[in-house]
């Protein structure tokens, strides 16, 4: 008599379980889109290359905030936060978070970037923008394996997305597979890259893109690097020893840079500033992009947009950066006194002279190597500082770590025609061949004209290395300049005496993060 | 069945009530006998009952409301029998008869277990499960759930957190499980629930406190661990870290009585311990002695002169020009100490930012009515004091029960009402991303004691000399100005009806809607270090979980002679809904609205909004068989399926399977006199855990956003590959266990030994990062855990004044990592602290996150050895790690300098304690009774990030006594102006710490000078009481408690027990600036009305 209450129950549980269990069990993620629909049209495109942009600052061990200390702390400039001090003393070890956090986001960038190269060109969409957009994917994939290889050497080549399930990971390749990817996405990019503000139909290649001038730049750079490494090492710098694999004589690398400098130099849109006010200007954070800048990281005050820049490199609560922990990187007087000629114009107008704080006043002393602060209650004088800030980072409007406008500067139209006076002069082995770029550069500063005819030519490497030091120096380019011309180990001691400046060939690069290798079955 | 030989003793307790409406005295007449079944206690009808004449075939079953007709003669004896009630047997005289039977003695004695979604009597137990009754709970006064459950369960770990408010981890029988961490699955009557979580809360700023806070641990009744598969398979999908069935107090059992209970408690916390570092003029010893052990270092140098010292040179700048400090070599200054005259300023700073904290508790309680209906409210205010200045916690918890029966009283209505309310501000205690941003604990400990509390006009300026020229906040401007408030509420609403369809045949159905929103507000001051650096920054954050429950459920029970067969159908919906929204700005200027208004923030950042939907769907079938109740087996399976899985990986079937025999029923073991109970227990299961975030089976995009030249443009990245594999982490369990009985029950053992198998494990898969996704959610691996739990509990003296009973439980458990990832052998944990190490591994043939570091001995006690050693950054005075592997130069051989790195490391320490106890006492004598409890655990080693800096001298901040005091100190001494070598002063040889000294060499690395041993006994608990009876039947207790009196551990840190990620299995053992360790004196009151 029980049996139809028994059904009813037994019924009425069944029809709970059925009339909720299709939709119970689906996942539909509301705050993400899937995979599957992407890569439909050019907005998709377009969106896929931001990412890639937008890599060079996602996490703060790039372009944001660690790279440039660390490649800083690794050069013989001067004082850097004890947080790299392994940098500084020559003895990174793979456990390094910097260089952890490095290495993660520079394999993000290539990921990203090698997702646009695969999967744009299959979009039905205007075909001169598609070449663009995987043009200047290839331009940021090879500044990705330019600093791979300059910071790591060999390293793994990954060059399509990845599939699921084939994720063991990737051997290393040798340093002139790694190149020769570098210099073909470059050249890509230097055909298809648009030119610097660019408009074509409906479209315009925005300021901060990158351009086919800064792909001629970059590989002006990249074969500079081979050829300077190769020369070296052919010297006996063992630092260096990977670049003997490069096939040609090291002129030729320097011919093919001299090429690329022609290019760049040529390229619509930049030029040099053309005054000493103009050449102070291209560091005010208020002229970002300007023409000078071949490419820049950029930074904006927009929300999330912002460097790290200007509070790394500028005192601290001084009203010339934002505030935070930063303030750790200056100049150290060895530096300033023997490295570069400090009464250049460009060294003089690009320290920071007088700044204040809450309590004292800091004024710089007649030998431009540090300050004099003043106690400003009672006017006392106190000890020296003997450091240098520079002023290339200011930003007054900054208000915190992350909100400075300020760019990085990747490559710059100066750098363009160092590389080519350090080329002609190597080509030709003759000094006299760098006169008229590097005079270029000096005398829109002001400065007195050189003649380098009567000079050696291994003394003209040193003075290549002064000029370029004083032009670009906190720059983020001294420490690959102190490896590809051999005189990290000379010119660290010289700065840093016995103990920490002690550099051995195994330092010239960074050794592979722990991250990579614990999980990576391939590498060792 | 009622044996003859009881019958006097039964007959005394006999609660047969027959009643005899009409008497003859006609024998051997035919009658129709008509009668009714009751049940006694609640006078319903009982239906279903058998009704049999003896000696005859015929019987008949009462219907629905308990009446029954059967043809017999007048003199004929029937019996009348019911599953769970005695049989009755009595001689027909008369008709109608009503019949009320009692529980069957033998069942009502005996202890009932919920198992999960029913109850049975404990000695029907095949599986392992321990119950903790409120006498249990009455005796232990603590806040929190977890606390109470420390000690009273072998082979549970609890994992405290002493921060008022805060959460505690609990692990039961080691750690299964990588990603899905170690808590187990809370079932609140009968419901699953999920932990109140906080919302998400700035980075540094102390854990987050997801917790047992819903239930005022004064409204339970009972809580039964579930251990093994035999037990938790029942829920099976999440039943893999065991199962916590709480149960809250009904008014079943009060006769139609009211009662009122009230209870007040007040309480003293204090920090169990100071950590002893530097006082005023320590400090500056050890800051004059950093400058003479580097003038040593210097001149004894042989890299430095060719003639270094040698105790003839005079000490001078002349012949060693390094003790000058100039900036180049034209200039140089004598170094000299820098505190000759003392600040004469000594602050301890443990004092400023600790204090008493005094805290109450509030207990009303009401419970009222009948069998039939009832109604039971409880209502608790706890209102709770930290020991660091200005952290609290508020509490305020109410539950009501209420029953009916209706339906003429076939269908039991149930409503359960929970609702708490939670709000406090937790202190900044978490240590944030960089050195500067030290939080409040790490910081009492490590700031100059040299330096005093802020003057009024002053700020943080003062204290950047020592703080390498940055502005620092002292702890207690930390503690007393930085805000984080938690508030959190949970409104949990049931409804269970229970009905029964036939005699043997009871249908429940449950409905439960769960509400939950929590938010966590933060803002760092502008005069504090972290809120100077970002201009004041504030972050705003909720988070919503709305949770539906459905379960029908049916239970058939059955007996034929001596078969008894209880089996049960059950089918459950869940659904949550999660939402949550965490914004975040900086540059404020000004303090004038903290967190509560955005609007004046010069940078606000993109909120990052979170929308997740899980379901799971569950069926269950269970049969339990027994024979005489001797021969017992249970068989579970039970299907699941989550929608955080690949599609066709959603489900998964959770088989269990149990035998036990109760040995002491047979004939073979009557002889022994003293054995009540033996017996045997056996189970084998599979259980399963779905820890893991949805979506992760899934390929998906993610928005990022660049600018170009001030423009903001949003773009979109692959952020997930996706896995078509990815499935329940599953464990078998293997569980042999034994219960012994001996002197009428008064001295009982349990032994239990399991074997728990994980595989599949869910967790992050380390990638190479090379490959553009550094990690993954898969299942990969292999875990066992296996173990032996011994208890013992023994009334050892029970009379009319005096008793006497012990309790002891022992839980051994051994863990190990059996398999990785298929082509690797260890995968690196999280980095841990400011410098970022890795000292965290999970490598194949170990436990689960082992310690892997540098080993160091000692330090070099001078050049000569240092040079020797061949190692990087070597010197006197320095730690002397052990180069377990030697870097070989392109032709194979030892490189001449030798570093220190991820190749030279071992395992320095296991965060696994070996065993764990507990041992406790309860006594009464008269009026009077009194608990004590000790736990302990032996093994466990802790990782004390702090020691880094207070053992490694490396900083100009302060440091623990020990520590100075057996370093390395140069035998140089600085009189007059000059240093003078004195070799009575120096300790170099027996020296356990590195020197203090100015320029260091590499101490930051991970290595077993930060490991330290976590064993420890413990004077958890003891109480005493005394209750006054009173004529009218009211009664008081008034009694006084004190928790952690004692602790014995070599432990140098504040708690061997308190953790500071209490529930990241990642990170255990991790005692990173964690809130202090606290011990506590109650005093209480509770009437009784």
């Amino acid at each position: 008599m029980n049996n139809l209450k028994y059904k009813y129950y037994i019924t009425s549980l069944v029809f709970i379980l059925s009339y909720t269990s299709c939709d119970v069990l689906e996942e539909d993620p509301f705050t993400q889109p899937s995979t599957e629909n992407f890569y439909q049209n050019e907005t998709d495109a377009l969106a896929a290359l931001t990412a890639s942009y937008a890599r060079l600052k996602s996490g703060i061990g790039y372009y944001k905030q660690q790279f440039m200390p660390t490649l800083f702390a690794s050069s013989d400039q001067g004082l850097s936060t004890y947080l790299y001090n392994e940098f500084k003393r020559g003895i990174v070890t793979s456990t390094n978070q910097s260089l952890n956090n490095l290495w993660k986001e520079l394999y993000l960038g290539i990921r990203d970037a090698n997702n646009v190269i695969a999967n744009v060109p299959s979009i039905q969409m205007d075909e001169e923008l598609k070449n663009r957009i995987v043009g200047e994917a290839k331009f940021l994939r090879a500044l990705h394996y330019f600093n791979l290889v300059r910071c790591f050497g060999e390293v793994p080549l990954r060059t399509t997305p990845l599939q699921a399930g084939d994720d063991q990971g990737l051997p290393v390749s040798s340093i002139v597979e790694i190149y020769d990817l570098i210099i073909d996405d470059l050249n890509f990019a230097s055909i298809y890259c648009w030119g610097r503000n660019e408009a074509r139909g409906n479209y315009v290649n925005d300021l901060g893109r990158a351009t086919n001038t800064a792909a001629h730049a970059l590989l002006a750079k990249v074969y500079t690097r081979i050829a300077s490494c190769k020369r070296t090492a052919s010297n006996g710098i063992i630092g260096n020893e990977l670049y003997l694999g490069f096939p040609e004589s090291y002129q030729t690398y320097y011919q093919y840079a001299k090429d690329h400098c022609d290019s760049a130099i040529s390229g619509q849109g930049f030029n040099l500033s053309t005054s000493l006010d103009d050449w102070i200007s291209i560091f005010d954070a208020n002229n970002g992009n300007n023409p000078e800048m071949i490419f820049d990281v950029q930074g904006s005050s927009l929300s999330g947009q912002g460097t790290a820049v200007s509070n790394l490199f500028t005192p601290r609560n001084a009203g010339l950066s934002g505030s935070g922990f930063g303030g750790n990187n200056k100049l150290k007087p060895l530096f300033i006194n023997n490295r570069i000629d400090k009464f250049d114009n460009r060294y003089q107008n690009s320290i920071i002279t007088e700044y204040e704080t809450l309590t004292r006043q800091f004024n710089i002393n007649q030998w431009s190597t540090g300050y004099v602060p003043t106690n400003l209650e009672n006017g006392n004088t106190l000890g020296t500082l003997w450091q240098i800030w520079t002023a290339k980072y200011i930003d007054t409007e900054a208000t915190t770590e992350y909100t400075s406008r300020q760019n990085w500067h990747v490559i710059r139209l100066a750098d363009v025609y160092l590389m080519r006076a350090e080329a002609n002069a190597e080509i030709l082995a003759d000094p006299a061949a760098a006169n008229a770029d590097i005079n270029i550069l000096r005398s829109r500063v002001g400065m007195s004209e050189i003649d380098y005819s009567s000079m050696p030519i291994e003394n003209f490497r040193e003075e290549i290395m002064r000029e370029r030091a004083v032009e670009l120096y906190m720059e983020g380019h001294r420490f690959f300049d102190l490896t590809r011309f051999g005189v990290y180990d000379e010119y660290c001691r010289f700065i840093y005496g016995n103990v920490d400046g002690a550099r051995q060939p195994e330092d010239y690069l960074w050794p592979i993060p722990i991250i990579e290798v614990s999980t990576n079955s391939e590498i060792d | 069945m009622v044996k003859k030989t009881d019958k006097k003793i039964i007959m005394n307790k006999y609660v047969l009530i027959l009643t005899l409406l009409f008497s003859t005295f006609a024998f051997s007449q035919q009658i129709n006998l008509k009668g009714k079944v009751f049940e006694k206690g609640s006078e319903s009808p009982l239906a279903g009952a058998t009704i049999q004449v003896v000696d005859s075939e015929v019987g008949v079953i009462s219907d629905f409301d308990g009446n029954f007709e059967i043809l017999l003669l007048i003199g004929d004896r029937i019996k009348v029998s019911y599953v769970g009630k005695q049989t009755v047997e009595l001689p027909i005289i008369a008709s109608p008869i009503s019949v009320f039977l009692e529980d069957d003695l033998n069942e009502l004695d005996e202890v009932t277990v919920s198992v999960g979604y029913f109850d049975i009597s404990e000695k029907d137990l095949s599986g392992s499960i321990t119950q903790i009754n409120s006498d249990k709970l009455e005796k232990n006064r603590s806040g929190s759930v977890e606390s109470i459950l420390q000690g009273q369960v072998s082979g549970l770990v609890v994992s405290e957190s002493s921060e008022p408010g805060g959460g505690s981890g609990i692990s039961i029988r080691g750690t299964n499980s990588i990603l899905g961490g170690t808590q187990p699955l809370y079932v609140l009557d009968g419901i699953p629930v999920d932990p109140l979580t906080d919302a998400e809360g700035m980075s540094g700023s102390g854990e987050s406190q997801s917790s047992l806070s819903f239930i005022n641990p004064n409204d339970i009744d009972k809580i039964e661990v579930l251990k093994d598969a035999a037990a938790t398979a029942i829920y099976g999908a999440r039943g893999a870290n065991g199962v916590i069935l709480i149960t809250t107090k009904t008014a079943n059992n009060e006769n139609g009585n009211d009662k009122i209970s009230v209870n007040y408690e007040s309480y003293a916390t204090v920090v169990r311990r100071n950590i002893s570092v530097l006082d005023g003029m320590g400090f500056e010893n050890y800051m004059n002695q950093r400058v003479l052990n580097q003038v040593w270092q210097d001149i004894t140098n042989p890299n430095l002169y060719s003639s270094p010292f040698d105790g003839t040179q005079e000490i001078n700048l002349e012949n060693f020009p390094v003790i000058g400090t100039g900036p180049d070599a034209t200039s140089p200054i004598q170094r000299v100490l820098p505190y000759l005259t003392s600040t004469g300023v000594n602050t301890n700073w443990q004092d400023e930012t600790y204090r008493v904290a005094l805290s109450n508790r509030y207990n009303l309680n009401y419970r009222g009515g009948d069998f039939k209906r009832n109604v039971s409210v409880g209502l608790g205010i706890n209102n709770q004091e930290g020991v660091i200045i200005n952290s609290n916690n508020k509490t305020i918890n109410l539950n009501i029960n209420a029953k009916r029966k209706g339906f003429d009283e076939k269908v039991d209505i149930y409503t359960k009402t929970y609702f708490t309310h939670k709000k406090g501000n937790a202190a900044s205690v978490g240590n944030g991303e960089i050195f500067q941003q030290r939080g409040v604990v790490s910081q009492t400990l490590q700031f100059q004691p040299i330096y005093s509390l802020l003057e009024p006009g002053q700020d943080d300026e003062i204290y950047s000399e020592l703080n390498e020229s940055l502005p620092i906040s002292n702890p207690y401007t930390l503690a007393r100005y930085v805000m984080d408030i938690k508030e959190s509420t949970s409104f949990r609403q049931t409804l269970q009806l229970v009905g029964k369809i036939t005699p043997k045949l009871t249908a429940t159905f449950k409905g439960s809607y769960n509400f939950q929103k929590s938010n966590r507000d933060n803002y760092y001051p502008l005069n504090t270090t972290r809120g100077r650096n970002t201009d004041g920054e504030a972050s705003q954050a909720f988070l919503e979980n709305s949770k539906l429950y459905a379960e029908g459920n049916l239970r058939y029970r059955n007996r034929f002679k001596d078969h008894r067969i209880d089996a049960t159908l059950v089918g459950t919906f869940e659904k949550n809904k999660i939402r949550s929204l965490f914004n975040k700005a900086r540059g404020f200027g000004t303090d004038a609205t903290t967190f509560y208004n955005f609007t004046s923030a010069e940078e606000i950042l993109t909120p990052i909004s979170q929308f997740r939907e899980v379901g799971l769907l569950s069926a269950l079938f269970r049969v339990g068989y027994n024979y005489k109740r001797k021969y017992f087996v249970d068989v579970n399976a039970r299907v699941d399926a989550s929608s955080k899985f690949a599609t066709n990986k959603k489900s998964a079937i959770f088989p269990s399977i149990a035998f036990s025999w109760f040995a002491s029923k047979e004939k073979l073991f009557e002889k022994y006199k003293n054995l009540d109970e033996l017996k045997l227990r056996f189970s084998y299961g599979k259980i399963g855990s779905n820890p893991i975030n949805p979506y992760q089976s899934l390929a998906l995009m993610t928005p990022i956003r660049y600018n170009f030249n001030d423009e903001i443009i949003t773009g979109f990245y692959e952020s997930n590959l996706a896995n078509d594999d990815l499935t329940w982490e599953t464990t078998d369990q293997l569980n042999l266990g034994i219960d012994l009985g001996l002197y009428d029950s008064k001295l009982n053992f349990t032994v239990d030994f399991y074997n728990k198998l994980t595989h599949d494990l869910l967790q992050y898969v380390q990638l190479p990062p090379s490959n553009g996704y550094s990690s993954r959610v898969d299942n990969f691996g292999e875990v066992e855990n296996k173990g032996i739990e011994l208890s013992i509990n023994g009334l050892l003296i029970e009379n009319d004044d005096l008793n006497w009973s012990i309790n002891a439980n022992i839980g051994v458990n051994r863990n190990e990592l059996k398999q990785l990832n298929s082509n690797l052998d260890f995968q690196l944990g999280p980095s841990v602290g400011f410098s970022q190490a890795y000292p965290i591994m999970f490598m194949v043939g170990q436990p689960l996150g082992i310690y892997w570091g540098a080993e160091t001995n000692g330090v070099y006690s001078n050049w000569d050895e240092a040079i020797e050693s061949g190692i990087a950054g070597a010197a006197p005075g320095e730690i002397r790690y052990l180069n377990h592997y030697v870097d070989l130069d392109e032709n194979g051989q030892p490189l001449a300098i030798q570093e220190i790195n991820f190749d030279d490391y071992v395992k320095i320490g296991d965060p696994n304690p070996d065993f764990s106890y507990s041992f406790s006492n309860d006594f009464s004598y008269k009026n009077w009774d009194a608990s004590i409890l000790f736990t302990g655990q032996k093994g466990g080693d802790l990782f004390w990030v702090d020691s880094w800096q207070l053992s490694g001298l490396q900083k100009t901040t302060n440091i623990l006594s020990s520590s100075f005091s057996n370093s390395w100190i140069a035998p140089l001494a600085y009189q007059n102006g000059s240093y003078v070598y004195d070799e009575s002063i120096g300790n170099l040889n027996s020296a356990s710490h590195p020197a203090a000294i100015l320029e260091t060499g590499s101490r930051a690395i991970a290595s077993d000078r930060n490991i330290f041993d976590g064993s420890f006994l413990r004077l958890k608990n003891i109480n005493v009481g005394y209750n006054f009876n009173f004529n009218n039947g009211n009664s008081m207790r008034l009694y006084f408690s004190g928790q952690n009196l004692i602790v014995w551990t070599d432990y140098p840190g504040y708690d061997p027990e308190v953790r500071t990620y209490t529930k990241n299995p990642q990170k255990r053992g991790v005692d990173f600036g964690t809130y202090p360790g606290t011990k506590s004196f109650l005093i209480g009151l509770k009437y009784n009305y």
